[in-house]
């Protein structure tokens, strides 16, 4: 049985590309053989006391951090989160012997190159490293918000998403396994032109807008004079 | 504006000598400058509601010092974040104020450099200079925040960034000269005016 635990580092909480990401490793594993739990780090900051949270992270054999790339990096609530993770885990000795839990990222971008989340995917080994546990290593996918509002319509399995689903199957084998299995990163994201996703980009954005009222022209806005 | 100095002056002396340095080297120039401090200040952080780009376009929900920065820094010739490194990422105040800006460019997509970037809102934005700070940065960490720095200027509109580390004091002095010695060539020159008075 392997222990397992995911935290959502969105601030859209339960309503994200991440959650999605979670939901669709989750299910990927036999919840007979394994306990699995799921963090939402805007809830568990809004927490008086968010140790019980901590305490179950640090107990898992493997932490999956699922989150945004922000500004290339990490978004700012959730750094928040990881330092005050690093500051409970200095506490806790039992971490710092057995190098547990193994730390794994998903990390999801707007843009459709999923190798643009190679920055992020670095700075979350960086951070395994300076709180003394295990890195394994981080999956980067592009075009999450065609991938979130696709996914009735367009499931993970089919041929343009495929890859997506390879690389979670790669992380349940290496949770599953005792041994270290993937060496390094993955960067994947759904196969379509570049051409083609910046045409559907900008329409979804406009479809968007309009439901505000708002017409394609006023997107161009120029507040600040 | 000409320069828009914003400092999260809270983690070592190294930030606080920096800023201390930088300062006086604008007021000495007479070069024009706004500065924010924004150690222990309220700000939010962005919920990724894209309200800024599909709601009340260019204007975020918030209204704090992160949208005062994000008007300001539009009308700078050049942009300096003064922030501690750790795990090869900025701070988190300075985290918030980067995330903060996207109010700034559009939701439209261009490519660059072959990849796919936002476009512009704006004519013009400032150039990106970075002052990292702190003593415990492995080389390793250093790589990755250079690589992030420049990652972030390509999405604020600009080829590259500048970004200079200081582990020690003894680097200030070497990234204020440095910063002087770039500012003719981000276009910023010396208010003779200021100097007088
Ligand atoms: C403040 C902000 C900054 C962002 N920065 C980037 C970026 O640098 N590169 C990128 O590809 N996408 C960027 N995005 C897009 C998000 O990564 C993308 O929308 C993602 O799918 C959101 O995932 P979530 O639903 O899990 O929050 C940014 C979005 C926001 C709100």
């Amino acid at each position: 049985m392997k222990k397992i635990c995911f935290v959502n580092g969105s601030p859209r909480g339960e309503k994200s590309c991440s959650q999605y990401y979670i939901d669709s490793v989750k299910q990927l594993f036999d919840i007979e053989k394994n306990r699995t739990h799921v963090i939402i780090s805007t809830a568990s900051l809004k927490k008086k006391n968010n140790f019980e949270d901590f305490k179950i992270m640090a107990e898992s054999e493997n932490i999956i951090f699922s989150f945004p790339l922000y500004i290339d990096s990490i978004p700012s609530h959730f750094l928040e989160f990881l330092y005050q993770f690093e500051k409970y885990n200095k506490v806790s000795e039992r971490n710092a012997i057995n190098k547990l839990p193994r730390i794994y990222a998903i990390i999801n971008n707007g843009f459709i190159e999923g190798h643009q989340n190679k920055n992020a995917a670095r700075i979350m080994y960086h951070y395994a490293s300076r709180i003394g546990l295990t890195w394994r290593f981080a999956i980067g996918i592009g075009a999450g918000e065609f991938m979130m509002t696709s996914k009735k319509n367009i499931p993970i399995q089919s041929k343009m998403k495929l890859c997506i689903h390879e690389a979670f199957l790669k992380l349940k084998k290496d949770i599953e396994s005792n041994e270290v299995l993937c060496e390094n990163n993955i960067f994947t994201n759904p196969k379509m032109p570049k051409k083609l996703f910046m045409f559907m980009g900008d329409r979804h954005w406009v479809q968007r807008a309009r439901k505000n009222k708002i017409r394609k022209k006023e997107l161009y806005n120029k507040p600040i004079k | 504006m000409a320069i828009l100095l914003i400092s999260d002056n809270n983690h070592n002396s190294i930030i606080e000598k920096s800023v201390t340095k930088i300062k006086m080297l604008l007021d000495k120039g007479g070069y024009q400058y706004k500065h924010y401090e924004i150690a222990n200040k309220k700000l939010n952080h962005c919920i990724g509601c894209f309200s800024c780009w599909l709601k009340t376009p260019g204007i975020c929900i918030f209204n704090d010092i992160a949208s005062e920065i994000a008007k300001d820094y539009v009308k700078s010739d050049v942009a300096i974040f003064i922030s501690n490194i750790r795990y090869g990422t900025y701070s988190v105040p300075i985290r918030r104020v980067l995330d903060r800006q996207i109010p700034n460019i559009l939701p439209f997509f261009e490519k660059v450099n072959n990849e796919i970037h936002h476009s512009s809102r704006y004519n013009n934005y400032p150039e990106f200079v970075v002052v990292g700070c702190g003593e415990d940065i492995s080389d390793f960490e250093i790589e990755t925040f250079k690589s992030l720095a420049d990652a972030n200027a390509i999405n604020f509109k600009k080829e590259k960034a500048f970004v200079y580390v200081c582990r020690a004091v003894r680097d200030i002095d070497e990234t204020v000269q440095s910063l002087e010695n770039h500012f003719s060539q981000w276009g910023i020159t010396r208010n003779e005016k200021n100097l007088l008075c």
